[in-house]
């Protein structure tokens, strides 16, 4: 036997070490600080229903896991089962579930929920999400969900000569037909498109460019954050850009906000708040006189728009707070401007803001040293109030040398 | 079974002095480093704080606090392992072609050795998969141990206390190998090492069918590796090819757990024949 050491101490000590390690690692969550959910303020119970994903990070952003928070507890990335695991961590609910009712229509498909549409009965997806000239081609399959009836075809793109390639914004189903919301590359230009088709009679009719600009500018959808639901008239921000070759500078020259039905292709530019338009040109402006004698900590304005069930906000953060001003879409009109106020110290740590339709989310992380506050409000747009604030609060630190912190990408409601 | 045991420690035998170098270069290397690292660390705190006057707090602002991961991205630990991992790859060929070499060949003895030919064989992937876990098992106390010597020689406050998976995760981004050989999951564990034993297997048969047939067996060889590749990774390459996804992360993972079977088991079985019915001395 003493012969066979080698036969006997390797494999102890290769068993003995992993099991040592992977069980520790298991049972310890060994590094894995705790995060809990604190309501400060909370009268409708609307901390029961928000969803926190974010990272934790340590070190210097050198150690990080992802992790989502809500009132049930925190729940990390690497504790999932291993099947668990290789799905996507942040994907919305709505994909997820999607994913899990209708796996056969949803197999071999992108996940990107820009291309997925869907009403009381019928699914509808357009993809590629990205084409390029050599294949100008639509794949659209649409499920009806009740007699489980499955259409699909393929449409070439009409009119697509002098195109260089295309990415799909934004799928829409109102009723029988089928929006495709489309950026088109040509050599010097950038279009956006809208594409109808009749799935009755699987044609596809281009409705022609509803914006145009150089190469360098920006069509932004402004519904894509509000999931699959319909929606009949899509909203986009047009950033015209122009770009000077010889400083190799990029100048938004002029920016647009309007609204296209998609039945009946009626174009309505916006009015954009002047307030709202001054803050991001002042930012920079203030940015570039002060940044180089002060030391002070400064706020800067920022912009962000949320798309209502009735209204576009034009939302500004300001050194004072929220200052925003509700657009009425079916009437056409701007509406009287809101403001809501905060500390200054919670908005010094603004390090989020997520819009999620009449609501907005926002995340501080501020306080005495930089990492002890870590705070999320809910902003009810309609009314002008703050309807919920939480704290994020680090219950137990694995690492006393440590400085746990955290960063939200995204809140959701539990749907 | 116990044929297939002495033949395992035979095999480990042979090449266990250059394993406890390896090891010895590894473990000085890297506690070298270590000591290295945080006393250079030490040296430039001393410099800015106790000469130049800077706050402790802006030290610490300003180079960071010291870990694990300071001596996780020098080369004193990433070259031996580099190093180790090359000797073993290189062994992985030498392990049979030694037994052809000489005057007197040790494969004759081995192949009329009065039990199964496919022992040798798997004793021999064992050998090396024994010496691979060996040698990773070691990089874990390592880490320990070096944890250990970063607390005694840094002060609490300059120092991050990094768990051992926590170091590792927190190298993802920083595309270290130590992220590869030993996996923050036991699953990603079994897929890392499931995956580098299959290698394993493929390459050896690969090598029976050069010493089988010589120079044609070298064609036989390679192209027995490139159609095992291709069968394990066939679903990954449909998908590239048709640009889209038709399998669910679970189902391509159970698929892959299959073919995985399928491309071992045929490995093990073309080698049982090539050992009892193809193999020349």
């Amino acid at each position: 036997m003493k012969r066979y050491w080698k036969n006997v101490i390797l494999p102890l000590f290769i068993v003995i070490t992993f099991g040592v390690l992977y069980v520790h690692h298991a049972i310890a969550k060994e590094g894995l600080p705790q995060f809990e959910l604190v309501n400060v303020s909370d009268d409708e119970g609307i901390g029961e229903d928000i969803i926190i994903y974010g990272n934790y990070v340590a070190d210097e952003s050198s150690v990080w896991e992802s992790f989502r928070l809500s009132s049930d507890g925190i729940s990390y990335s690497s504790e999932r089962n291993f099947l668990e695991q290789f799905n996507e961590f942040f994907e919305s609910q709505e994909m997820e579930k999607l994913r899990e009712e209708e796996r056969g229509f949803m197999r071999g498909k992108e996940v990107d929920p820009h291309l997925y549409s869907k009403d009381a009965e019928q699914i509808a997806y357009v993809g590629p999400s990205a084409l390029f000239n050599d294949s100008f081609e639509f794949e659209v399959d649409v499920l009806d969900r009740e007699i489980r009836e499955k259409k699909s075809f393929k449409l070439d793109i009409p009119d697509s000569d002098g195109t260089d390639h295309i990415y799909v914004d934004h799928v829409q189903l109102l009723d029988d037909m089928l929006y495709v919301t489309t950026t088109n590359y040509l050599m010097e230009d950038k279009e956006l498109h809208i594409y109808q088709i009749s799935l009755q009679d699987e044609t596809i009719e281009d409705r022609g460019a509803i914006a145009g600009g150089t190469i360098h500018g920006h069509f932004i959808v402004l519904n894509n954050g509000m999931g699959l639901k319909r929606q009949e008239n899509i909203i986009v921000r047009a950033e015209y850009i122009e770009w000077n070759e010889g400083m190799h500078t990029s100048e938004v020259v002029d920016e647009e906000y309007f609204t296209y039905d998609l039945e009946t292709g009626k174009k309505q530019v916006f009015e954009v708040p002047e307030e709202f338009a001054m803050a991001e040109e002042s930012t920079e402006q203030e940015y570039m006189e002060e940044e180089q004698d002060t030391t002070e900590e400064v706020i800067y304005p920022t912009n962000h728009e949320s798309v209502g069930s009735e209204e576009l906000y034009f939302i500004t953060f300001t050194s004072d707070g929220i200052n925003y001003y509700p657009y009425h879409l079916q009437e056409n009109k701007l509406l009287e401007e809101k403001e809501i106020s905060f500390d200054e110290n919670i908005l010094s740590g603004l390090s989020g803001v997520y819009t999620k339709g009449d609501h907005l989310y926002f995340y501080s992380n501020a306080g005495e040293d930089g990492n002890q506050m870590k705070k999320l409000f809910k902003v009810d747009l309609v009314n002008g109030e703050i309807v919920y604030e939480g704290e994020i609060k680090l219950t137990d630190a694995p690492k006393e040398t440590h400085v746990y912190n955290v960063e939200v990408f995204n809140v959701e409601e539990k749907r | 079974m116990n044929n297939f045991l002495k033949l395992v420690n035979f095999e480990l035998g042979r090449f266990i002095k250059v394993y406890f170098i390896l090891a010895g270069i590894t473990v000085a290397s890297q506690l070298i480093g270590m000591a290295l690292i945080a006393n250079d660390y030490l040296e430039m705190f001393n410099e800015e704080v106790y000469t130049n006057g800077t706050s402790i707090e802006l030290f610490v602002e300003y180079y960071g606090e010291i870990s694990l991961l300071n001596l996780q991205y020098s080369q004193w630990f990433n070259l031996p392992i580099t190093f180790a991992v090359a000797v073993l790859i290189i062994y992985s060929f030498f392990i049979w072609y030694r037994d052809w070499l000489g005057k007197n060949t040790f494969i004759y003895r081995l192949l009329m050795l009065p039990t199964a030919r496919i022992n040798i064989y798997l004793a021999k992937a064992s050998a090396i998969f024994l010496m691979v876990l060996g040698l990773v098992a070691l990089q874990v106390v390592l880490l320990n141990v070096e944890s250990s010597m970063l607390k005694w020689m840094v002060p609490a406050n300059l120092r991050a206390d990094l768990g051992i998976m926590e170091s590792i995760g927190g190298l993802h981004s920083g595309g270290s190998m130590l992220a590869v050989i030993i996996p923050t999951s036991f699953i990603q564990f079994l897929i890392h090492y499931g995956v580098g034993f299959m290698v394993v297997f493929i390459l050896f048969t690969a090598i029976l069918f050069e010493r089988s047939y010589r120079f044609k067996g070298i064609a036989y060889g390679v192209g027995y590796a490139i159609v095992a590749f291709v069968v394990f990774f066939a679903p990954f390459v449909v998908e590239i090819i048709f640009g889209r996804n038709y399998l669910f992360p679970t189902e391509l993972f159970i698929l892959e757990g299959i073919l995985w079977i399928v491309v071992t088991g045929s490995s093990i079985w073309v080698s049982n024949y090539l050992l009892n019915k193809k193999v020349t001395v």
